[in-house]
């Protein structure tokens, strides 16, 4: 077993402080938005792993995600009302998006499928869920109490007399033993318990997925990655290696569903989308493969990029005054900006092809590793410093800005 | 079943048929011969329809003549992307895939930025005939009589012209094709541009009876690629007859029930119950998941198994 | 411009920072502080890009022109409205996100916005959690209860009672359906069922003939364009008129299919959804003339306000054939009837402006007189029968004053159980 070495010290410090400082530091808002990033960096991870890992490039993450999202809903609309809490949801999310991808990599692994058709195949089996929760908007699609609801998403139909009245997916709510009542983990002005479920989950996930990689099982993925047939030749059954991986990393793609479904409180079929699982090759491109960080930090830089751009440039207004040329050139700016999430997404794509193989986080803690002492005595005292004054002038209702 | 609703069933399912050929024929040229997976495909049909629309409403062109541009048009794209961004990929199968997926969003977009999101439709003038008690539209004999005409055309360019000869040369062995004096590179890339034409004619043709619309390309990209990949390395046999299976199974599917699942909730009318099959849902679903049964059963797709038969 | 652009300086300061992750959303946001400033915040949530923005265009129109008027003619309470906007993009995930932003972040007074039905009930339980003042200014397809939510759009029985009745007397007893695959397809139809076999009404209308159904309801995704099977099934059907409940981009084909079929002419068509993303606009006449629908606004609607309306929308939007449609009125609709309520109350906090709202405010717009049902939180409109004519506008047929939202009306009382939260349907 390796020691951590000073600059990863240095980073997760740098990286983790701030990151439990963020519900004291900021508006309520922050923290919302940071856990659906980290939600969808999970997700990013889950494809990080098997990509980077094992060189299989799956379009099919995003069913895990959604399976695991309406599983958890599916229980948990059911449950809610009868235990007051989510365990069995969340166990039965789980299990759905591991035996999804178990059925899928065991056709794909065990038919010997190659690389490029294995992405065509998990693009297929999204799309598939995409049309088939797409179609479920009819009142026969109903599992107990939870309608699918189709394109609106899925909600839970309570009973009166006359009519139906629906209720919404439940948060992740604990009642263990020991507790006097039932704790749901929310994000709002009282509390951000919600938003430390999912940074927990997040920590705990990677550090768990970083011992994966390293074991014997990494190692050997890693090597399939390589040369396929020289690991096969050494013995391995390199079928089974590729399965165990697959269906490890659907499993945290699903528990990501999950935590998704239980943070907006509802689920719909956008989360099989193509676009969906576009932008989650977008943030592994982008954040870089190697590193099972990479999908976290494409999460947050094109998930902060989008809104952005979607918070600001589109109402810009055009001054009346402004001559032909410049309306034009101002319209056509303006356009150009409003459909930037697919331009960026798609520059993104063909650039890293292009030009920036490895992505921005590598590079990132290379810079970091080499110029640790400046991280020591700069960087993290300043990390300090400025959260110490957001968190002052926030707790004191003073923040400016 | 009466005489006339059988003649709409096969007309049915030769319409199925004549879409999925329309869309996979030149999607299937470039990932048959190049190995290339193109997801950008879908948006060289897309521009297609555009050239159409923006000929006929912009230009004032008839619309014989914007589809005639179009493949012109989307060949000139395909060539330019080959040139630009796929030439630096070959052997790089995965990053290709990437790279051709950016230009599929890129083109979306510049796409919505030049024409807007909204759907736009090209009307035409083609009228309609009788059968029994059903009008059908003459249109999509049209269509199909266009989509054997494009095969049989990509059948004699590849048969009996220099070209295909020099082409087929190519995409057999690249290294003694270009040790025997054939520029290779040009080879793929005229290839290429003319499976981007291909798409390009598609999306030209079918634009008069879909919605023209920037993200139409998304809709038939699946398709496209389950027909192709199920068809095989044969081009053109591959192509032919995986979209017939496909599409005979999507028309039956479309059309007929074939069970029912009861469920609790509170249906109008009562009772409530899934009909598996019967809709176009069920069609497309019918087609995936038969094509992903097929592939278990034979990886190298129909021609493959067929070649490996001989 | 809603938001200072942060400088590149700052940009990198922050991103030094924050070792380039995650943690600058907020740090990077300039804000001005609401106590002190003589304007007041107001949110809204639309969809300017991405397929569903043939509705929203119209309704952000709608939006920063009722905004500016009433900004023009002093603002409300002495204070200006400062309009807020976040593009949802089409995807109902921003819908939650941006409506949090908009409530703990700008700290809006209220939120107007939500196209589909889907983006509606995706972030109401936000509205919910956060007790926040909210309108809903579209059609839909009726039943929404809810203390925070007012509704400016049209509902089932307001537009289906009308089209029942028109169809019943002119085209015949025999009706095919064609509905968009959603909640909004299926629960019209739930309404159209009922509607459809009581002659008109929620219960059976003394006199009136009943209408039965031919063939089966046909639900088609909202995807699909291709209707070649859906037309051949409606041939064998043979019915006298054909509902259609279709939405969005893929579904206009439908109508040029139909038409293509030499359909047009042998079966009518009527629709409660025709029209609202402009269809008769984007279709040529030749493909749907004589399509009925029933809205409780066409800018072919002649009055003062109306005229008004059309004359400073064209100018807003440079263009002197810009067309308002349905969508953008309402929107209209909805910050006036906001308005009127705070002005009413004197105050921009929810509970005072939910009080004045639920004494019944009436007035004249370009629809025609309006009226808020304290009880229901719905609005009863003047309802208008038009037929698309071969200008590609309408002829308005027929306008029936004073029609309840019924089918909500008779479930939801929100002045005797105000602690309702929930969507209710027909069972």
């Amino acid at each position: 077993m390796r020691r951590v070495s000073s600059a990863e010290l240095l980073s997760a410090l740098v990286l983790l402080l701030p990151l439990l400082a963020v519900p004291w530091a900021f508006k309520p808002y922050t923290a919302n938005v940071l856990a659906v990033y980290m939600i969808y960096g999970l997700l990013a991870m889950s494809l990080g792993l098997i990509w980077g890992g094992a060189g299989i490039m799956s379009f099919g993450q995003t069913a895990f995600f959604g399976i695991g999202a309406y599983a958890y809903g599916a229980i948990g609309l059911n449950l809610i009302n009868r235990t007051q809490q989510t365990h069995t949801a969340l166990l039965g999310g789980l299990a759905a998006a591991a035996l999804l991808a178990a059925i899928v990599g065991y056709f794909m692994f065990y038919g010997r499928i190659s690389d490029v058709y294995a992405s065509i195949i998990t693009m297929a089996l999204t799309l598939v869920l995409f049309a088939f929760a797409v179609s479920t908007g009819g009142d026969e699609w109903v599992i107990g109490v939870a309608r699918l609801g189709g394109f609106n998403g899925m909600f839970g139909q309570g009973e009166s007399s006359q009519n139906i009245a629906n209720f919404q997916i439940p948060p992740v709510t604990l009642w263990l033993p020991g507790m006097t009542e039932p704790f749901a983990f929310k994000i709002n002005r009282e509390s951000a318990a919600g938003y430390y479920l999912v940074l927990g989950v997040s920590v705990a996930v990677y550090v768990l997925t970083r011992a994966l990689v390293r074991s014997r099982l990494g190692r050997v993925a890693v090597a399939i990655r390589e040369n396929e047939p020289r690991v096969a030749s050494l013995g391995y059954d390199t079928r089974f290696y590729k399965f165990a991986l697959f269906t490890i990393a659907g499993a945290i793609a699903g528990l990501a569903g999950m935590l998704f479904a239980a943070w907006g409180r509802f689920v719909n079929p956008d989360r099989f989308g193509l676009a969906f699982a576009a932008s989650t090759v977008v943030y592994v491109q982008l954040g870089g493969r190697a590193s099972l960080l990479g999908g976290f930090v494409g999460a947050a830089i094109i998930g902060h990029l989008t809104s952005y751009l979607a918070e600001v440039v589109p109402f810009a207004t055009i001054p009346p005054d402004a001559g032909p040329w410049i309306t034009f050139l101002m319209e056509a700016g303006r356009r150009i900006v409003r459909e930037a999430p697919l331009l960026v997404q798609g520059a993104v794509l063909v650039g890293v092809v292009l030009v920036l193989k490895d992505g921005v986080t590598p590079p990132l803690f290379r810079v970091l590793a080499r110029h640790r002492r400046w991280g020591w005595w700069l960087l993290l005292p300043a990390v300090l410093v400025y959260f110490g004054h957001r968190v002052a002038c926030q707790q004191a209702d003073l923040c400016v800005f | 079943m009466s005489l006339d609703t059988a003649v709409i069933m096969v007309l049915e399912i030769l319409n199925s048929i004549t879409i999925l050929v329309l869309l996979a024929l030149g999607l299937a040229l470039i990932f048959g011969m190049m190995r290339i997976v193109n997801l950008a495909q879908g948006e060289f049909f897309t521009v297609g329809a555009f050239t159409v629309l923006a000929s006929t409403r912009y230009a004032h062109l008839p619309l014989w003549l914007g589809m005639l541009l179009a493949p012109l048009v989307v060949a000139g794209l395909g060539i330019a992307i080959e040139r630009a961004i796929i030439r630096r990929l070959y052997g790089r199968p995965l990053d290709v895939m990437l790279a051709t997926w950016g230009v599929s969003l890129l083109l979306i977009g510049l796409i919505t930025v030049t024409f807007g999101a909204v759907t736009q439709g090209i009307p035409f003038a083609l009228g309609n005939f009788s059968v029994g008690r059903y009008q059908y539209p003459e249109y999509r004999i049209v269509m199909t009589t266009v989509a054997a005409g494009l095969m049989l055309s990509v059948y004699l360019l590849f048969r009996y012209t220099a070209f295909g000869r020099r082409a087929r040369a190519t995409i057999a062995n690249p290294d003694m094709a270009s040790a025997a004096g054939i520029n290779t590179p040009r080879m793929f890339m005229l290839t290429f541009g003319l499976g981007a034409g291909l798409a390009g004619a598609a999306g030209a043709i079918m634009a008069p009876i879909v919605g023209v619309v920037p993200t139409m390309g998304v809709l038939y990209i699946a398709r496209a690629f389950i027909t192709v990949v199920v068809g095989g390395p044969i081009v053109l046999l591959g192509t032919l007859s995986s979209a017939s299976a496909l599409g005979l199974i999507e028309a039956l599917i479309s059309r007929f029930p074939l069970f029912t699942i009861a469920t609790a909730g509170h249906c109008t009318p009562p009772p409530c119950e899934i009909s598996i099959g019967g809709s176009a849902f069920f069609g497309q679903i019918a087609l995936l998941i038969f094509a992903i049964l097929l592939l278990r059963l034979l990886p190298q797709g129909i021609s493959g198994f067929w070649r490996q038969r001989q | 411009m809603a938001r200072q652009r942060p400088n590149r300086r700052d940009f990198l300061r922050t991103a030094a920072v924050a070792g380039g992750v995650s943690v600058f959303p907020a740090v990077l946001r300039h804000r001005p502080s609401w106590a002190a400033a003589n304007t007041v915040p107001v949110g809204s949530l639309l969809d300017k890009t991405g397929g569903i923005n043939i509705y929203g265009l119209p309704a952000i129109a709608g939006t920063e022109y009722a905004v500016a008027e009433i900004n023009a003619k002093g603002g409300l309470l002495g204070k200006q409205l400062e309009l807020i906007q976040y593009d949802t993009q089409s995807d109902i995930a921003n819908f939650p996100k941006f409506a949090k932003k908009l409530i703990l972040e700008d700290q809006v007074a209220v939120i107007h916005g939500g196209i589909t039905s889907a983006s509606r009930e995706s972030f109401r339980p936000v509205i919910d959690e956060y007790k926040q003042l909210y309108f809903y200014n579209i059609i839909y397809e009726g039943g929404v209860c809810d203390k925070y939510v007012f509704v400016t759009g049209e509902t089932p029985s307001q537009q289906m009672g009308p089209l029942a009745k028109y169809a019943l007397k002119k085209y015949g007893t025999k009706a095919y359906t064609v509905a968009a695959d959603y909640n909004f397809g299926h629960i019209s139809w739930k309404w159209w069922d009922i509607f459809w076999r009581n002659g008109g009404g929620l219960e059976p209308v003394a006199g009136a003939k009943r209408g039965q159904h031919v063939g089966k309801v046909e639900f088609i995704p909202l995807d699909v364009t291709d209707f070649n099977a859906t037309i051949n099934r409606i041939q064998e059907a043979k019915p006298d008129v054909l509902m259609s409940f279709l939405v969005g981009g893929a579904h206009i084909n439908f109508y040029r299919q139909f038409a293509a079929a030499g359909l047009k002419n042998k079966i009518p068509i009527i629709s409660t959804t025709f029209g609202f993303g402009n269809e008769h606009i984007v279709l040529d006449a030749k493909e749907v003339e004589g399509l009925v629908a029933c809205y409780p606004y066409f800018d072919e609607l002649d009055n003062a306000q109306n005229r008004a309306l059309k004359a400073g929308m064209k100018k807003k939007m440079g263009n002197p054939s810009y067309y308002i449609g349905d969508a953008g009125a309402e929107s209209y609709n909805g910050w006036h009837f906001w308005a009127k309520g705070v002005q009413k109350a004197g105050s921009f906090e929810r509970e005072p402006v939910t009080k004045a709202l639920e004494s019944g405010i009436e007035w004249d717009s370009p629809m025609g007189r309006v009226k808020m049902d304290p009880a229901s939180h719905h609005t009863i409109f003047t309802m208008h029968l038009a037929a698309v004519n071969s200008k590609r506008g309408w002829n308005v047929l027929e306008s029936f004053p004073n029609i309840p939202p019924t089918e909500t009306m008779q479930l939801c009382d929100l002045i005797k159980n105000p602690n309702q939260h929930t969507q209710y349907q027909p069972k």
